[in-house]
């Protein structure tokens, strides 16, 4: 496809369908949501699908199971239709998400640029384990695939890894007995 | 409603010579809702609106914990014009094309490779600004011999790899993408004539920093900085001369002494700070009130008065057709920081943007921009000859330190002068001479990155110490702790130490780790299955703060008791937000309910002056003369203060500082910020609060003394006989009674706090602060109070270069892969005096942090700083390998602190102290798992596979 062609895109983003709109097609993904709808909890920093900062949630049909996509390399014809989870999605009517509030908890991050990327890996984790929970054994295993690939400049990790891990030891259900 | 930073709008007029300027600086938090708004009645963190805050002096989470975790709008790179109320929806989009090469002259672009409807509407070069009288602000931070300028001139050959050549503005963010796209990567963008490699850049950034010291046999110091000034064993002054002839006595005496003397030449990298958030930023010039023209930027920034001084720099000239009459700034959160923002010259490009564009302007690198343009950290290459006699005992230091730096200097000088300063470590060296030096490259532009020059010094020292106490077969840690500073001994510039230093402490306590004394045990244990395992010990001996440090913050009560704090630093991730707003609770018996950060016009009612030099660079402070808004802060500051002939009599002029402010540092919140804070907030319960709680207790007006026994409890203020009093029943009768409800606090650090007395109403004290200003309930103006009695710094503290320090040292394991020589750190272990801790989570977690970045600086990260390096624009994390959770000992990564010496003790600046001594402990226990020594770093798998390779005896030098 030229650069530049145009497509008629839509999609779901944080349950919330778009309107229909005609973007470039290799527009990236994270230029869409920051640009045109203003939501730049999602961030750039390499741009190039290293550091996945820019790492969003997303379903290729309802009831699919949500995954990691890079939202900083990946352009909106490959997400068309498809439904897109932000860390602007995250807390519910009332309430932050188990994973918000236990990265509070442990100061797990110091600058938040790469938060949202953690925040969104770890959820997809979470979904995941609740369909499939494991033995707490291979709980740290399952957030260093998780997020072992995701780059925080301030912290070390270690408080990150921390929240993450409480949170999937104290909900119920995501670590078998 | 909790913010983090106020809405308030506070409109300064500052004097230029083009007449009156408005200056306003707009917290990030006025352009957006912020999330704990969102909590008021129990919104989503459920804590109502002060969630964040604990118990009076602690935190439940980071003050600027809730709009990070929600992805709200809080950094530059978040902002559109669109976002901004009263600007224009159309945003252009600018991009700078820079140099990839400087060793041929830049002929000119060539844009023709763009379609003609991906052209930019304007094109900014050298000679548009020499046109429009815009010149280079910093003319004196080009190599000598080498132009001045913003951009490199058609013709010319750029200075340094990555020197702008033009700056483009496109018409929107659709038709920049593609033409980026286009231009990015692609040769036939710019032309380049012959290549014609320019003269070699020699002569080091100004000032050099030269130390010579020597102690006599009968421990009389004969000559220091300390004692007799600066000097150049290179110069002819008397004292030059006299440096010259020490240095020439030490020289013979490690030729004859009899002393055991050791030598190595190390050298360290330049790296990348890497911080997640490339610079990006929104500029408009907008002139359509011909009789206001303004100048308005979004920035994330680590100094707002930095920025603004600068902007106003570049009208300066008569004949500039651009006029401005206020400036406003929207100061942002930094995505990380690390120094790398510190006078970045990013700031200043979108300034230039802003000008030339019919409009909002927004630029904002990626990743491949930002290392290209970005400030790095100074590579090294360190020549050290250490001298011990037949006890063991230190006798001489001779460093000659060569920290690599840029084409346009950037603290360079003073990046050498303080890797000058640490070259002695935690050590006593009765004779010492060092020279650290910037010397000037075509390379990127490198700064003041963590550390300021302390990790390079630290790599070498400590990695050379290792060697001489593996070559005297002395314990590593015993030979350290037996020379060990300790407080009145004196620094190797001479300045005496008159705090505990305790390293020999943490030297005690290292040699009984277990993982020290197994050493040998879990290293046949390891081989047995095939694997290299060693342990590494480093020590560093970290200053804090830069030895003449001004800092300041306000406190202001509200008629419902909520207290809010202000201060001119800004939170890089460091906490310092967080750390500063439950530094309230000591006098005022709660956290800080708001924390406004990055505000320092309103400390111009202080009405204090460091004063510029006259011609002859001398410092004629003036009660007459007109107050500054604001001060330019850091390298400027740094170079009067190199300039300026000590004159502690100027302190008698009670509107004199020696340093009005500086950039932000994260090491500079524990004990200076957190002081000046406490102390504003000791001046508002003394002459505020108190007051009003003595009415309300019908307490005699001459017993003021009473002040002392009252306390802080759940309830309240607590006087023994009296009824509680809540701070909003105390505020009340505050205002009622138009009491004292703000203080403003400036003070000043060099070997100690200047303190002063003052007067306040009836209140008269002494307090360790060189400037104040209350403001009385509603009223809108700062009253300031001119101090007297004052104390000022300790004489020739202007020489002892650092006095505040914050110990620590490392215990590194590390496993070696014998097949890929891949080196793996499996444990590390530190010992740090932190002084008192306020919130120990963000300690660990700077710890954790530094030693993240001290994995990376020790075994991942290297970048030319030339050609093949960053500049060329094509790097990226693909190639630049900062570490991953998988390159870290996530659970034994253990600190344990020091318990503070005293329940009032002060907080230590501590994040360059986490650092410093990582690196060379991992390089002393990969000595001690291959029996190599590695003197340059990264250690990267390839150098310890050649060495390995190689086998035999001793050296594995870079």
């Amino acid at each position: 496809m030229p650069e530049g062609d145009l497509i008629s895109f839509q999609i779901r983003v944080n349950g919330m369908l778009t309107e229909p709109r005609q973007v470039a097609a290799d527009l990236p993904l994270i230029d869409f949501l920051q640009d045109e709808l203003g939501l730049t909890g999602t961030k750039l920093c390499c741009g190039i699908g290293v550091c996945r900062a820019c790492t969003v949630a997303v379903r290729n049909f309802p009831q699919a199971p949500a995954v990691p996509l890079l939202s900083c390399s990946t352009p909106v014809s490959a997400v068309n239709g498809q439904e897109v989870r932000t860390v602007e999605g995250l807390a519910g009517p009332g309430a932050l998400s188990p994973l918000q509030q236990s990265f509070l908890d442990h100061f797990a991050f110091q600058c938040g640029y790469c938060t949202p990327g953690f925040l969104m890996a770890a959820t997809i984790l979470v979904e995941r384990l609740r369909a499939r929970p494991i033995p707490r054994s291979q709980c740290d295993a399952a957030i260093a695939e998780a997020c072992g690939q995701h780059i925080c400049r301030c912290t070390g990790y270690v408080r990150y890894y921390q929240a993450i891990r409480q949170v999937l030891l104290e909900t119920p259900g995501l670590v078998l007995a | 409603m909790t913010e983090i930073c106020g809405p308030t709008r506070r409109t300064f007029l500052l004097q230029t010579a083009w007449g009156t300027v408005a200056l306003v600086v707009t917290p990030v938090s006025a352009l957006t809702r912020l999330a704990e708004a969102q909590t008021e009645g129990g919104g989503v963190a459920g804590g109502g609106v002060a969630a964040w805050s604990g118990p009076p002096g602690t935190a439940r989470y980071r003050i600027d914990g809730l709009p990070k975790v929600l992805g709200e709008k809080i950094y530059a790179r978040d902002f559109r014009a669109r976002d901004i109320t009263g600007w224009p929806k159309q945003e252009r989009m600018a991009m700078v094309v820079r140099a990839t090469y400087a060793d041929r002259p830049f002929l000119d672009l060539d844009l023709s490779i763009l379609p003609p409807e991906l052209r930019p509407e304007k094109v900014v070069d050298q000679a548009q600004l020499n046109a429009d009288s815009i010149t280079d602000i910093y003319p004196d931070t080009s190599p000598q011999g080498r132009p001045p300028g913003f951009m490199v001139e058609k013709g010319h050959v750029p200075v340094y790899f990555g020197q702008p050549l033009a700056l483009l503005i496109f018409q929107d963010a659709a038709t920049y993408r593609r033409a980026y796209r286009l231009l990015q990567f692609n040769p036939a963008a710019v032309r380049y004539g012959t290549p014609a490699e320019p003269p070699p850049l020699t002569t080091p950034y100004s000032p050099p920093t030269y130390l010579t010291r020597y102690v006599d046999a009968q421990g009389q110091e004969t000559f220091s900085q300390t004692k007799d000034g600066h000097s150049d064993p290179n110069g002819t002054s008397p004292v030059d001369l006299q440096a010259k002839g020490w240095r020439e006595k030490i020289r013979s005496e490690l030729a004859g002494s009899g002393w055991r003397v050791f030598s190595s030449q190390c050298s360290t990298q330049v790296i990348d700070p890497m911080f997640m958030e490339p610079e990006a930023g929104l500029g408009w010039y907008d002139h359509s009130d011909a009789a206001n023209p303004v100048l308005n930027l979004v920035l994330g920034t680590q100094s707002t008065n930095g920025d603004i001084a600068d902007a106003l720099s570049l009208f300066s000239s008569d004949s500039c057709p651009f006029k401005i009459k206020t400036v406003k700034l929207t100061s942002c959160y930094p995505g990380g920081g690390f120094g790398g923002r510190d006078t970045s010259p990013f700031a200043l490009l979108l300034m230039l943007a802003a000008l030339y564009s019919q409009g909002p302007v927004r630029m904002s690198n990626d990743r491949f921009a930002q290392f290209q343009s970005g400030l790095k950290q100074l590579g090294a290459e360190i020549e050290q000859t250490i001298a011990l006699d037949a006890q063991g005992k230190f006798q001489a230091l001779w460093t000659v330190q060569k920290m690599l730096a840029g084409g346009k200097n950037n603290y360079g000088q003073f990046v050498a002068e303080l890797a000058g300063y640490c070259a002695g470590g935690g050590y006593v060296f009765p004779k010492v001479a060092v020279d650290a030096t910037a010397q000037p490259s075509p390379g990127v532009v490198a700064g003041s990155m963590r550390g300021f020059g302390g990790p390079q010094a630290a790599f070498a020292l400590e990695t050379l110490l290792d060697e001489v106490a593996h070559q005297l077969g002395r314990d590593p840690i015993e030979l350290r702790r037996a020379n060990a500073l300790h407080e009145k001994d004196h620094t190797i510039t001479g300045a005496p130490l008159t705090e505990p230093i305790r390293i020999g402490e943490i030297c005690d306590r290292a040699r009984h780790n277990p993982l020290w004394t197994n050493r040998a045990t879990e290293k046949h244990r390891r081989a047995t299955r095939g694997r290299l395992y060693g342990v590494g010990f480093a020590l560093a001996n970290q200053a804090y703060g830069t030895g003449s440090d001004g800092v300041m913050a306000a406190v202001e009560l509200a008629a419902d008791g909520a207290i809010t704090a202000t201060t001119n630093c800004v939170d890089m991730g460091n906490g310092s937000a967080t750390t500063l707003a439950i530094s309230t609770a000591a006098s005022l018996g709660a956290n800080a309910s708001a924390i406004r950060m990055g505000e320092v016009l309103m400390f111009a009612a202080l009405q204090l002056s460091s004063s510029p030099p006259s011609d002859t660079g001398v410092a004629t402070p003036s009660v007459s003369l007109p107050a500054p808004a604001f001060r330019l802060g850091g390298r400027r500051e740094m170079v009067l203060r190199r300039l300026q002939p000590e004159d502690l009599g100027a302190w008698q002029n009670p509107r004199y500082t020696k340093n009005y402010a500086l950039s932000s540092s994260s090491c500079m919140t524990a004990f200076h910020q957190v002081h000046a804070l406490q102390q504003a907030s000791l001046v508002l319960f003394r002459t505020g609060v108190w007051p009003a709680a003595s009415a309300l207790w019908g307490l005699d007006a001459d017993r003021p003394e009473l002040w002392k026994q009252t306390r802080w409890e759940a309830e309240g203020l607590v006087l023994p006989g009296k009824r509680p009093l809540s701070r909003r029943e105390i505020a009340a009768r505050l205002y009622a009674d138009r009491g004292v409800a703000g203080a403003m606090a400036h003070a000043y650090f060099s070997g100690r706090w200047v303190s002063a007395s003052y007067q306040v109403g009836t209140t008269r004290d002494h307090w360790q602060i060189d400037g104040l200003a209350t403001r009385q309930a509603g009223a809108e103006a700062w009253d300031d109070h001119l101090r007297f009695d004052t104390v000022p710094p300790p004489p020739r503290s202007q020489y002892f270069g650092r006095s505040l320090y914050a110990p620590s040292a490392t215990l590194a394991a590390i496993e070696v892969d014998r097949e890929s020589g891949q080196v793996s750190v499996v444990h590390v272990y530190t010992y740090l005096d932190a002084g008192t801790v306020r919130q120990p989570e963000l300690l660990s977690g700077q710890y954790q942090g530094g030693v993240a970045m001290g994995v990376g600086y020790a075994l991942l990260e290297d970048l030319p700083l030339g050609r093949g390096g960053a500049g060329e624009g094509d790097w990226n994390l693909d190639r630049y390998h900062v570490a991953l959770a998988g390159d870290l000992p996530l659970p034994r990564t253990e600190l344990e602190l020091l318990p503070p010496l005293s329940s009032g003790a002060a907080g230590k600046g501590i994040a360059e102290a986490v650092l410093c001594p990582i690196a060379p402990a991992i390089a002393n226990a990969v000595a001690d798992a291959t029996g190599r020594r590695f003197r340059s770093l990264p250690i990267t798998p390839a150098k310890v596979r050649e060495a390995l390779r190689n086998g035999g005896p001793q050296d594995a030098g870079g």
